[in-house]
């Protein structure tokens, strides 16, 4: 086995370290609250801390692997020589990455770790410093994290099974953190109960896969697999289907969105904007990675898991959108609105099948280059500015508007004690920053300029469009309909908002915010509005790290 | 660099400075905060006279080229800039926005409630009302498009009357269907082959958009685009059947909200009729300018009539802008149609269009201040309360029937000048359709008039006996309005001069 540049996922390296670190710290720590280590090394600052420089690191390892990605290595495995590019890691024999560190691996490696820097902040101000437990959930936040990165990285089916396996253990834990709450309880046990149920029918679908295709896990193995006549048969379409109810449930993807409201509603509200970002950007990156890299070249007879795919967009954007309308907790409303909000992720994902060639095209050149390269080299022809842009840009622009808003969230659960939306009348007096930066964060998941939603949302309408006039009319109506949708959902983000500025403010106390919140907030709210200025620099940064990916 | 393409981002982003600067004064300093905001407000002002003085009438017009234009590279990979420009379509809307700007943060003096998140969203919203006339850059301009709708919900939301958040939240929500229907229409046109092939790459580059025609060659997409640009347009103008939020916007508003409704935002619509819809899908306007003519002339009419009926001042007022609004965009069918008629009738028809949307910016702006004066007196703005008030309150009597009667179209004010253009063009090119407008022109002068009579004839309701005339702060916020509605009428050459040019370079693509 070849191991490769193991640097670049070093960041997912370096935060089980440290994960280990707060652990063993934290828990010596917790033997004295308040005393000696507790005192002088809290968990609630140290895990921040290790934190941030691992943000850092992934900002790096993006720039790294944006060099590396342009040169390709010959390995010696076994008595073959191979050519393989340079970001693939432990390849075997044949050829066969596990990990792919390319670019588009590493960007959703950095919102994962800084998501996760986001949500301690968060967590920071949402527990006090007696929190029960703190070193074990520091730890498995970042563990969490760590899996996150390394599934956003996986190109075999054993590495994109046990990253996300690992990411949803750990959150199965972190859900049911606040073991006094009975809500918390139910919420860690309904995501455990569904969770293994998907997650099995998941793994079904990729033994089927391993079986129609040869015995092969890797994901470049199975693409090449899939194209013989063999797979024609009704099993490869079973396992492809079955493997997407896996990465569906992940992505509280409709009809597999039934677990998010509850967990959602009752993990801690840290762990839920955890679940709701982090989590979601590891399971779309092995979607599209899976979509991409294995699936792309299936017969197009057999294409209807894209059509599926098609339906379940649409469906997660109406879904989402109409039941958030009359949710009277806050919490329950943006579970619907992260729904409706990976509808809009996939239409990016549904366009960005289109980016690769189709079969006929490439069919003669495949059975003429080695394996790891097959799709690369013959993509790289067709790649156009949009493709898959708004994707990347969403992803970021999502993680800033969501985050901010599940601190301001969160924030406010822990002064008023409810999350209940009518308890948000008349928050702008009682403290106007939050308010209206809450306001920012909705008008930008609702789309409107000049927020990054709508940059976001722009550029994926946009490669929708495009590909509309490539003979693909259904992009163009899940374009139209992404735009209801977001009229839709213009309706209750503004309900909020029409509480907080419109109605009256009772006689309460004004709510003083922690500097920690004040400051994620702050950052969240830069980035919110500041995307659009910089649009120029992130487009090209997105374009070349989605060239990284397709070439 | 040429210094004077630095005029239009200047004018464009002081009132942001402002906004900056408002945010960080206390609360509790309300006068400050009002003064700062209005002394600011004047910049653009006294920028736009100068602006508009500079500007060149015989100079290049869009889409040949523009005006004081500047473009820097925005997200150069897809093809964005940072583009503005003007010529004669934007020049005097640049000027009006930033005079009823000014006016409506005078006449806001009174503001007791919220005063610091008032100045500076009202600061906001110019912001984006000017970035939408001087933006030559289809991403630019439609993020000023919305820009301007938040500010304007909260305005309607927090300082609006009795049913504000129904009507704030209506107004948001239609604005953002048709806004969302032209962004696609606007990526569609962005995908065309004709702009690629014109400019190389795809672009959002209006100009390089407008030269090149999208969807010539495909009479199906080219439809679709052109309607969902349309009901952009249209849901903002309002037309004749989308015009359902506009009464209840107009009438919950605060008087400045309303003002800045009818004398701005509304005119967003037309300009987009004449800037894109005209200029852009030139071929496919011919074909359907028959719909737009008739959901004019329904506009026209029924538009007056329901003013007629009106019990509610505010309200009587806001229909009275359907009306109005439906010259100007009868006057843009009969310019764009495929008509026959000669250049010459279009060009006029399209003059009186613009000169409409001048006059209604200017006389349905003061109209809407004479109503909040009265309703802070009377705290009522029912018709059937009122009477007598000519007595009671001379100044004020005279200034309202000056504005009544700018607004029915008197000889002497932009109003007439502005209905006899649209008239006479469309009269050369359709006479039926002329003669359906005139029914329009009959009716307002009647609900004008009895309007003037209801309010200022007949006995004194005794109620009213003690109502004070208006003070110097709502003459002053009125004065310019009138003046200007009388010297643009007496002396129309100028104005006309500037219209022109734009019509010309309008009509010309299509002949």
């Amino acid at each position: 086995m070849f191991i490769g540049n193991i640097k670049l996922i070093a960041p997912a390296l370096y935060l089980c370290a440290a994960a280990l670190v707060v652990l063993i710290l934290g828990v010596i720590a917790a033997r004295k609250p308040g005393k000696g280590l507790d005192y002088q090394l809290p968990t609630q600052y140290l895990a921040p801390a290790l934190m941030f420089p691992g943000v850092v690191y992934a900002l790096w390892a993006v720039l790294e692997s944006l060099i590396e990605v342009c040169y390709t290595v010959d390995v010696l495995i076994g008595y073959e020589l191979v050519r393989v590019p340079a970001v693939a890691l432990f390849v075997t024999r044949g050829g066969h990455a596990q990990l792919t560190a390319d670019p588009f691996g590493a960007l959703f490696t950095l919102v994962a770790f800084a998501g996760t820097f986001i949500v301690m902040l968060v967590s920071l101000d949402y527990f006090d410093a007696a929190q029960p437990h703190k070193a074990e959930y520091y730890s498995l936040v970042m563990f969490a994290t760590a899996a996150a990165s390394l599934a956003a990285c996986a190109s075999d089916l054993i590495a994109i099974y046990l990253s996300i396996e690992l990411l949803s253990l750990a959150s199965y834990v972190l859900a049911c953190f606040v073991k006094t709450d009975r809500r918390s309880g139910e919420a860690g046990l309904k995501y455990f109960l569904y969770g293994a149920a998907c997650s099995a029918v998941g793994l079904y679908g990729m033994s089927i896969l391993f079986g129609v295709t040869g015995g092969h896990t890797s994901l470049s193995a199975i693409a090449r697999g899939l194209t013989t006549p063999a797979a024609y048969s009704g099993a490869a379409w079973v396992g492809i289907v079955f493997t997407l109810v896996g990465f569906g449930f992940k992505l509280a993807l409709v009809p597999f969105q039934f677990w998010a409201p509850d967990v959602y509603q009752g993990a801690p509200t840290p762990i839920t904007a955890f679940l709701s970002v982090v989590s979601k950007a590891a399971g779309l990156a092995v979607l599209v990675r899976f979509l991409t890299a294995a699936v792309f070249l299936f017969p197009p007879q057999n294409f209807s898991w894209y059509w599926i795919l098609v339906v379940l967009t649409a469906g997660s954007m109406f879904f989402g959108n109409l039941v958030a309308i009359p949710q009277r907790n806050i919490k329950r409303m943006l579970a619907y609105s992260s729904i409706a909000q990976i509808g809009y992720l996939m239409i990016g994902v549904v366009s960005a099948v289109h980016a690769f060639p189709s079969l006929e095209r490439l069919v003669p050149r495949l059975w003429n280059l080695p394996n790891v390269i097959v799709r690369t080299r013959a993509a790289s022809w067709y790649y156009e500015p949009w493709d898959m842009v708004g994707l990347v840009v969403y992803i970021v622009a999502y993680m800033f508007m969501n985050l901010g808003a599940f601190a301001v969230v969160a924030g406010i659960g822990t002064r008023t004690r409810s999350d209940a939306i009518d308890d948000y009348a008349g928050l702008m007096q009682r403290s106007p920053f939050l308010a209206a930066a809450l306001t920012v964060f909705l008008i930008s998941l609702a789309g409107v300029p000049p927020t990054a939603g709508f940059v976001g949302k722009f550029l994926i309408f946009g490669g929708a469009i495009q590909h509309a006039g490539q003979n693909h009319p259904e992009l163009a109506v899940l374009a139209v309909l992404g735009i209801i949708n977001s009229i839709i959902s213009a309706y209750y983000y503004l309900n909020v908002v029409r509480l907080m500025f419109f109605a009256p403010a009772e006689d309460r106390p004004s709510l003083r915010a922690s500097l920690a919140l004040n400051a994620v907030v702050a950052i969240c709210l830069v980035g919110t509005l500041g995307l659009i200025a910089a649009a120029g620099p992130v487009v090209d940064f997105a374009s070349l790290v989605v060239s990284g990916f397709l070439d | 660099m040429d210094p004077n393409s630095w005029i239009l981002p200047i004018i464009t982003f002081i009132p942001l400075v402002g906004v900056v600067i408002v945010m960080f004064i206390p609360k509790e300093k309300a006068t400050p905060i009002k003064v700062v905001s209005l002394v600011v407000s004047l910049i653009p002002l006294a920028l736009s006279v100068w602006l508009w003085a500079a500007y060149d009438r015989g100079g290049p017009q869009f889409p040949e080229g523009v005006q004081f234009g500047v473009r820097v590279p925005w997200i150069p990979s897809l093809g964005v800039n940072f583009a503005m420009g003007v010529d004669g379509l934007s020049v005097p809307l640049v000027f009006l926005t930033a005079l009823l700007t000014t006016l409506s943060l005078l006449y806001s003096f009174i503001i007791a409630e919220r005063p610091k998140e008032y100045f500076w969203m009202f600061l906001l919203l110019e912001t984006g009302m000017l970035g939408v006339f001087v933006s030559l850059d289809f991403v630019l301009f439609f993020v000023f498009w919305e820009v301007s709708l938040v500010p304007m919900y909260f305005l309607i939301g927090i300082w609006g009357g009795p049913r504000r958040e129904y009507a704030a939240i209506k107004f948001f929500l239609y604005t953002m269907v048709g806004s969302m229907a032209m962004l696609l229409a606007i990526l569609a046109m962005y995908f065309s082959p004709e702009v690629l092939r014109l400019a190389g790459q795809h672009t959002f580059d209006m100009i390089a958009i407008a030269k090149a025609h999208p969807y010539a060659a495909n009479a199906t997409i080219a439809a679709l685009v052109f309607w969902g640009l349309f009901l952009g347009f249209a849901i903002k103008v309002p037309m004749f059947p989308f015009h359902t939020w506009l009464p209840d916007a107009h009438v919950e508003a605060p008087t400045a909200g309303s003002v800045i409704l009818a004398g701005i935002l509304l005119k967003m619509g037309t300009y987009g009729f004449m800037r894109v819809l005209m200029t852009m899908l030139p071929q496919t306007f011919a074909h359907y300018w028959w719909i737009i003519a008739i959901l004019s002339l329904i506009a026209i009419v029924y538009g007056a009539l329901v003013a007629m009926a009106q019990w509610d001042f505010k309200k009587l007022i806001a229909y009275s802008s359907v009306n109005h609004m439906g010259y100007v965009t009868l006057g843009c069918a009969v310019a764009g149609s495929g008509l026959l008629a000669g250049e010459q009738s279009k060009i006029i028809a399209l003059n009186g269009a613009q000169m409409q949307v001048f006059s209604h910016g200017l006389l349905t702006g003061a109209l809407f201040i004479l109503v909040g004066i009265i309703y802070e007196r009377a705290h009522t703005r029912m018709l059937s309360d009122f009477g007598g008030l000519g007595a009671v309150m001379p100044i004020y009597a005279g200034m309202l029937s000056f504005c009544s009667f700018g607004s029915l179209g008197l000889p002497g004010m932009t109003g007439f000048i502005a209905e006899l253009s649209v008239l006479t063009g469309t009269y050369n090119a359709s006479p039926l359709v002329a003669g359906l407008a005139l029914i329009g022109i009959v009716v307002t002068a009647a609900f004008m008039l009895w309007t003037v009579q209801r309010v200022l004839l007949g006995p004194v309701n005794p109620r009213w006996q003690n109502l004070p005339d208006a003070d110097a702060r709502e003459i002053i916020s009125l004065a310019p309005l009138m003046a200007l509605a009388l010297i643009f009428g007496i002396v129309p050459s100028h104005i006309l001069a500037t219209f022109n040019a734009a019509s010309q370079a309008i009509v010309g693509i299509l002949h």
